[in-house]
């Protein structure tokens, strides 16, 4: 079983000059630029992680269908007032 | 749980969005030359690719003849501004590093923003995977005011969160904003309490980082900050670990149970004693199998723990949420201060400042 946890590309940056560095990061994020459509609506760090009107599932984001479509909505104040189920609390 | 979907895996999507166009990428894997010659030739490869020539030349002419160490200041000439204001020096390459030149305007004079989480993990060179500007700020209202007014004459705008606002940020919240600037969505996400780093750290790293350029969140910092629901953020954080030096902080964020089997026959007596702080070190004496499995185990534990912190948020969040669609209409064309000053007004009726823990 390998204990390897990144690729060979992301452990070549310890090879680099930080000048270097700084000119793959600039390549690496203009062409990221091109995902921008599909993360338009998300958040990647904090406490939020989509905008209102979207939801995230499986198989992505997706605008929220509204009540009574099918959809049961973003959650909303008094929605699952227990929050998510806990399988470490189950485990114990 | 985010199993770390493709669709907010940018390098992921960059290079599967290359192959479909055709760019003709080289795939990253070694050859017999050196690293970084490599690394070189599949840059100027890159460019040629996708057609940025003036960048390609800027690029090759910085890197060659560059001999910049880690985290040394840059020297040698520098691009023009891309603001008129203020007169900082640049790091000197046009593209990302515009959060390292925006980190440099947030700290003139004194140091109130700190790189964190993705671009910390960059520049610790362990992968780059985010496109976002992440940053911790001092929580006052003057250092929280001056960052607010470099995005102001950057152009940004509010997204969808919290207001930069010291009565908001100290509950955890996180402000977002965004702007765009040569041809770059930029990106910027705040935080002055970072989850899972407690008080006395948090005032640690400003001591630490007090003069360093660019300033960054320290190994175990990021570490904390990498225990998200994420499961793509996990393999960062067992790479970091190998990049520890002392061995307490190895036990307390090594995800290779070959790395902790190690560390237990070499310091037995620390292992024993960091149990209470991490109980899967109690399971060393198991086994290879048994550590293993307490290794994946503990993740789902973390992810869970903060899957729940986000679902209190966004409960919590809930009828600012609400209310967004018509805020957002309402401060659309706004100047950002303007903007600053309503979303306060709403917010101060709508979203709470604390989040039950």
């Amino acid at each position: 079983m390998s204990e390897r946890f990144l690729s060979a590309e992301d452990l070549d940056l310890a090879e680099l000059s930080f000048e270097e560095l700084l000119a793959w990061w600039d390549l690496w994020l203009v062409q990221a630029q091109c995902t921008n459509d599909l993360d338009e609506h998300i958040y990647s760090h904090g406490v939020f992680r989509v905008e209102p009107g979207f939801e995230l599932g499986p198989e992505g984001i997706r605008p929220t269908p509204a009540r009574g479509e099918g959809g049961h909505g973003r959650p909303r104040l008094g929605d699952h007032e227990n929050g998510p189920a806990l399988d470490s609390a189950r485990r114990g | 749980m985010d199993r770390g979907g493709s669709f907010d895996n940018a390098a992921s999507n960059a290079r599967s969005a290359n192959r479909n166009k055709n760019l003709g990428l080289r795939p990253a894997k070694a050859s017999g030359r050196p690293i970084a010659e490599d690394r070189l030739l599949r840059v100027e490869h890159v460019e040629a690719q996708i057609r940025f020539p003036c960048r390609a030349q800027v690029a090759r002419g910085r890197i060659r003849g560059a001999p910049l160490g880690w985290k040394r200041r840059l020297e040698g000439p520098h691009v023009a501004p891309r603001i008129a204001s203020p007169a900082l020096p640049r790091y000197g390459l046009p593209g990302v590093t515009i959060y390292l030149d925006l980190t440099r305007e947030f700290n003139a004079g004194s140091l109130r923003a700190v790189i964190c989480s993705g671009p910390a993990a960059v520049l610790h060179r362990l992968a780059i995977a985010s496109k976002d500007g992440d940053w911790i700020l001092r929580e006052d209202s003057a250092a929280l005011g001056h960052v607010l007014g470099v995005l102001a004459r950057h152009g940004a705008r509010y997204r969808f969160g919290a207001p930069l606002d010291a009565r908001w940020m100290s509950g955890g919240w996180s402000a977002h904003l965004e702007f765009r600037e040569a041809g770059l969505r930029v990106r910027t996400d705040f935080f002055t309490r970072p989850p899972r780093v407690s008080p006395t750290e948090l005032e640690r790293m400003w001591t630490e980082q007090e003069g360093q350029d660019p300033p960054f969140t320290d190994a175990r910092m990021l570490a904390e900050m990498k225990k998200t629901d994420r499961e793509k953020d996990y393999p960062f954080l067992g790479e970091l670990a190998r990049r520890m030096t002392e061995p307490r902080d190895r036990f307390l964020y090594s995800r290779s149970a070959d790395d902790l089997i190690e560390l237990a026959r070499r310091y037995p007596e620390l292992a024993l004693e960091l149990v209470a702080a991490r109980p899967l070190l109690a399971r060393i004496a198991g086994g290879r199998r048994q550590l293993l499995e307490a290794i994946q185990l503990e993740m789902l534990d973390l992810m869970e723990q903060n899957e729940v912190r986000l679902w209190k948020y966004s409960a919590a969040s809930a009828a600012w949420a609400e209310l967004w669609p018509a805020l957002a209409r309402e401060i659309e064309g706004l100047e950002l201060t303007a903007t600053h000053a309503c979303l306060i007004q709403r917010a101060e009726y709508v979203l709470p400042r604390e989040v039950s823990a």
